[in-house]
């Protein structure tokens, strides 16, 4: 992936800064993340840190500690090049989704929808 | 990547359509009406032979057949064979075609109703806000065409890219049955032809 590509991703999705995680939702076997609007679709699986614990697919309460997420704001986006998407949170918790090529699980890993047919994808 | 997307008005008996060409830069569309094409119609069937046409780095044959095509125009020439596409409201504001077709000969249908072509950041562009149409359920509401990937994880690559057809909440479905489908199921990602 372009790292220009990368820097303009990460720009539009500061969009998300100041929003709540309004839901989210369990489709098959991947996540979707929704602010009011812009929608974070994670293929690859994401982890959870909450107080300096993660909290990974399948383990005990990795489903309840991502719903716990809901109605707390966002107050950074960011995108590592060939590392992971990061949310953080009001509450110093931080959603994480890979984008390194051996974690991918399909021939993309996040994508993003931040307007009615505005979209990017990795 | 270079496709054309087709459109028939069953007001006016035309025939138009729209080269979409992707050479790595999805932001720059190619998008021109009518030049360098054929048109036969016979018994509700639609072949187009796209011959020479200022985009094609060699002359490559389409061919599709679509019947009760209802769409009307989808093109604006833009002058130049590699035009910037300056005017997204334009394209946004427009109705997609009933199909793109590929070289190879991939017909990729659009869902009923969907607008588009959307420019896009970098892999492919799309068309949203349909339903169903050519075989598709009517759940379905958007389709990506996608440019090449290369081999990522269990992922395959997709040397010409690929298709993936979604429901409104943007969810990858089947494109046959509009039921979601999860990343590993061949339906997300539909190869095009090398």
């Amino acid at each position: 992936m372009d790292i220009q590509d990368l820097t303009k991703y990460e720009q539009i999705l500061q969009l998300i800064i100041g929003e709540q995680l309004s839901s989210v939702e369990f489709v098959q076997d991947y996540i979707q993340f929704k602010f009011d609007g812009p929608v974070l679709t994670a293929i690859s699986h994401p982890i959870v840190k909450v107080n300096d614990k993660f909290y990974s697919w399948n383990e005990p309460d990795y489903r309840d500690e991502i719903c716990k997420r809901i109605s707390i704001k966002v107050v950074k986006a960011s995108i590592c090049p060939d590392e992971s998407v990061k949310v953080y949170f009001d509450d110093d918790s931080i959603i994480e989704i890979s984008i390194r090529v051996e974690d991918y699980r399909a021939a993309e890993a996040v994508k993003f929808d931040y307007d009615t047919s505005k979209w990017w994808v990795i | 990547m270079l496709a054309v997307a087709l459109s028939f008005d069953s007001d006016t008996q035309t025939f138009t359509q729209g080269f979409l060409g992707l050479n790595g830069d999805s932001s720059s569309l190619a998008y021109k009406i009518g030049e360098g094409a054929r048109t036969a119609i016979d018994y509700g069937l639609i072949a187009v032979d796209i011959i020479n046409t200022p985009f094609s780095p060699t002359p490559d044959v389409g061919l599709i057949g679509a019947a009760g095509i209802t769409s009307r125009a989808v093109g604006r020439e833009v002058a130049g064979t590699t035009s910037r596409f300056v005017d997204d409201a334009a394209l946004i504001s427009r109705r997609g075609p009933d199909f793109v077709v590929t070289p190879r000969g991939d017909a990729i249908p659009i869902p009923t109703g969907a607008t588009g072509p959307y420019p896009t950041r970098g892999v492919g562009f799309q068309f949203t806000g349909g339903s169903g149409g050519a075989g598709l359920s009517p759940r379905v509401s958007n389709v990506r065409i996608m440019e090449p990937t290369t081999p990522r994880g269990p992922s395959p690559g997709y040397p010409s890219g690929y298709v993936n057809y979604s429901n409104s909440l943007g969810q990858s479905v089947n494109p046959y049955t509009g039921r979601t489908i999860p990343p590993n199921d061949p339906m997300w990602h539909l190869p095009l032809r090398p």
